[in-house]
């Protein structure tokens, strides 16, 4: 059974110009005297046990609007929605703490807000103060506290007792490293446990290692519900034609097969190899010299030109990235229509064994966003196959020379 | 939030309430029945001492202050009631917006934070009975009798009141003239029998009327007013509980989206 199940779930928004208007409709309802704005439409999904989701989208997708349905706090306009669980969100952490309060009494009050019963919060408030670990200040009026000790019991409230879903939003940028780690150590927790976990984001690197779905809203519908590495090289693609639009309304995005490619087609890539010393390869031993060579064609004369490269590794993670403008090469007013080839020669190849993709992309400044000519998630994949000489772990070849001293001081 | 649930939740609240209002005052707790002490002297003293009003067939010094008691505690607390919750969803709009709860718990805690003054000052007004020898088990019987008919009435009107204050703010400021309007055609201050003959016939159709002067004539023994506005308040509540659930009903997903 789905956890959560929306069936063609829509979110209007009414607007009415001043609250006479309101009043005039309520009193002749048939003539309707209000804007009606979808923010949400036609939106159907399930979620199991266990699973956990991204919602990705930019500013005004829908994200948060869809997150108060789920949690209850907003109803649908159209189609249905269903949680078989308890909710737990850290969306408005510290929501309704008092200042004039202890922590203790504040967590008491919070958590029957959350749905939970008086016993089990008193039951569980010493592994609730003990996650926090704000020490005695957990008897100290919460006005006394800084907004990190508010963060740390507020989510302390949130995780301490298992929810059946645990929604995350940005939140959790609050607060200092230390606690930030323990609290995705916590949410990695949950996760193992079977806790069903719903994040928001922009983060690519927290979403691709915290999530094993994403979906992908934008102007209210799901554009794409597919793995977390997928849907962020799409959301890229997304934005960056966004960007371009004004003066560029024809650009496509190419979702065939796992390869993700968009652009506005002034110059297109052709291909994409990797050499070594023995030729055109698909490996290559960490720690040998390669070249990755990019060949294009500018289907118009263009003034400026970058090309750039982006490593990734299995997950999706950014390794490493470099463009020709960082690297000092112009790339202006190159010939238009005919091939063109530029070759990034990497001296020694510092990353660890496994196995890699390229995005390669062809743009206007040093900054993909504009004029996005075109741009080829995954253009190449290729594997680092280990140095006999040189064992490690990682995905960064860092040179270390270990050495013994005698009489350290 | 099952049952349970939402009862601890609105005690520990009503507590959490009352303990904010006092916190950092001297008097504390006494400010919870100060204000209705010192308008029952000040009405005590103008109507019955500067007027020299008597109530029609009693002649004893105290039945004005009874009389006046037995009448202005419950529409304090009808007026109390009325105030608190008209601003229940506005001023929670934060909790609202944040967790899902049976909004109706705020309006539950607003008429627990009043019931909580009222039993406070009906203490107060029993002590004073007993001591100036008027108390009597049929007197108290129907002045918390009173009480409850109020309750009836004010919970459907504070839930309707709360929410269409959160479409129209007109509705707090409404209320507040009203509440002045209606203290003056309910007989609280004065007897019904001084009023002329012609309106005394309309005052039966304020359905305030009948429960005050129910407690009124309990306390001081003195004849209970006609049956027939009992049935005009009852007809009132209960076409304001029908109100209540259907604008809640049709305006539930509104509502939310207004907060």
């Amino acid at each position: 059974m789905a956890l959560v199940k929306t069936t063609s779930l829509g979110k209007r928004f009414k607007y009415y110009a001043n609250p006479r208007q309101r009043l005039l409709e309520w009193l002749t309802p048939s003539r309707p005297r209000h804007d009606a704005r979808w923010v949400l439409r036609d939106i159907s999904f399930e979620i199991g046990r266990g699973e956990s989701v991204a919602f990705v989208g930019r500013n005004g997708a829908g994200k948060s609007t869809l997150l108060k349905l789920l949690t209850g706090t907003l109803l649908p306009s159209a189609g249905s929605i269903q949680v078989n669980g308890r909710i737990s969100a850290l969306l408005e952490l510290g929501m309704g703490f008092h200042p004039d309060f202890s922590g203790r009494r504040n967590v008491m009050l919070a958590g029957q807000l959350l749905g939970l019963a008086k016993d089990e919060i008193l039951s569980s408030m010493p592994a609730i103060e003990a996650f926090a670990e704000i020490g005695e200040a957990i008897d100290h009026p919460v006005r006394t506290y800084s907004s990190g000790m508010q963060v740390r019991l507020a989510f302390s409230l949130a995780t301490v007792i298992e929810p059946d879903i645990l929604i995350v939003d940005e939140a959790l940028s609050v607060g200092d490293a230390y606690f930030q780690h323990k609290c995705f150590r916590r949410i990695r927790e949950l996760r193992e446990h079977g806790v069903t976990l719903i994040f928001v984001s922009h983060d690519p690197l927290a979403i691709k290692s915290l999530c094993n779905r994403a979906l992908l809203l934008d102007q209210g519908r799901i554009v794409m519900d597919d793995a977390p590495d997928m849907v962020m090289d799409y959301y890229n693609a997304l934005i960056a034609i966004d960007e371009n639009k004004p003066d560029h309304p024809v650009a496509t995005i190419n979702h065939n097969g796992r390869a993700i490619r968009s652009g506005i087609g002034s110059a297109s890539i052709l291909a994409v190899t990797l050499q070594t010393a023995e030729g055109e390869a698909g490996e290559v031993a960490s720690g040998q010299a390669a070249t990755l060579e990019v060949r294009f064609r500018l289907q118009r004369p263009l003034p400026e030109l970058t090309v750039g490269i982006l490593i990734k590794d299995r997950l999706g993670n950014e390794i490493f990235g470099t463009n020709t403008r960082n690297l000092g090469l112009q790339l202006d007013h190159l010939e238009p229509n005919q091939a063109h080839a530029v070759r990034f020669n990497i001296d020694r190849l510092t990353l660890g064994p496994a196995s890699y993709s390229v995005t390669v992309a062809l743009h206007a400044l040093d900054n993909h966003l504009e004029g996005n000519y075109d741009w080829h998630e995954q253009a190449l994949v290729f594997r680092v196959s280990p140095d006999p000489a040189y064992s490690f772990e990682g995905v960064a070849r860092v040179d270390t020379i270990a050495s013994l001293n005698q009489s350290p001081s | 939030m099952n049952l349970t649930h939402t009862l601890d939740f609105i005690r520990d609240t009503v507590s959490k309430d009352t303990e904010l209002k006092y916190r950092g005052s001297i008097l504390g707790i006494a400010w919870l029945f100060l204000p209705s002490l010192v308008s029952i002297l000040l009405y005590s003293l103008v109507f019955s001492k500067l007027m020299h009003s008597r109530l029609p067939g009693n002649s004893s010094s105290f039945a004005y202050s009874i009389y006046l008691c037995a009448g202005l505690l419950i529409w304090n607390f009808f007026s109390d009631v009325l105030q608190r919750s008209v601003g229940a969803y506005t001023d929670n709009a934060n909790i609202l917006k944040k967790a899902k709860f049976n909004k109706l718990s705020l309006i539950a805690i607003a008429a627990a934070n009043s019931t909580v003054q009222f039993l406070i000052i009906s203490a107060l007004f029993i002590v004073f009975l007993g001591i100036s020898g008027n108390l009597s088990f049929s007197g108290l019987a129907t002045y918390f009798m009173a009480w409850l008919m109020i309750l009836a009435l004010s919970l459907p009107l504070c839930a309707i009141a709360a929410l269409l204050n959160i479409f129209f703010r007109d509705v707090g400021h409404l209320i507040q003239i009203t509440l002045l309007g209606l203290f003056w055609c309910t007989p609280i201050v004065y007897p019904a029998a001084i009023l002329p003959e012609g309106m005394q016939r309309w005052i039966i159709l304020n359905p305030l009327a009948y429960p005050i002067q129910f407690s009124q004539s309990g306390v001081l023994d003195s004849p209970a007013p006609q049956l027939a506005g009992l049935g005009i308040t009852l007809a009132i509540a209960v076409l304001l509980l029908m109100g209540a659930v259907l604008l809640h009903r049709a305006l539930a997903s509104d509502f939310l989206d207004e907060l």
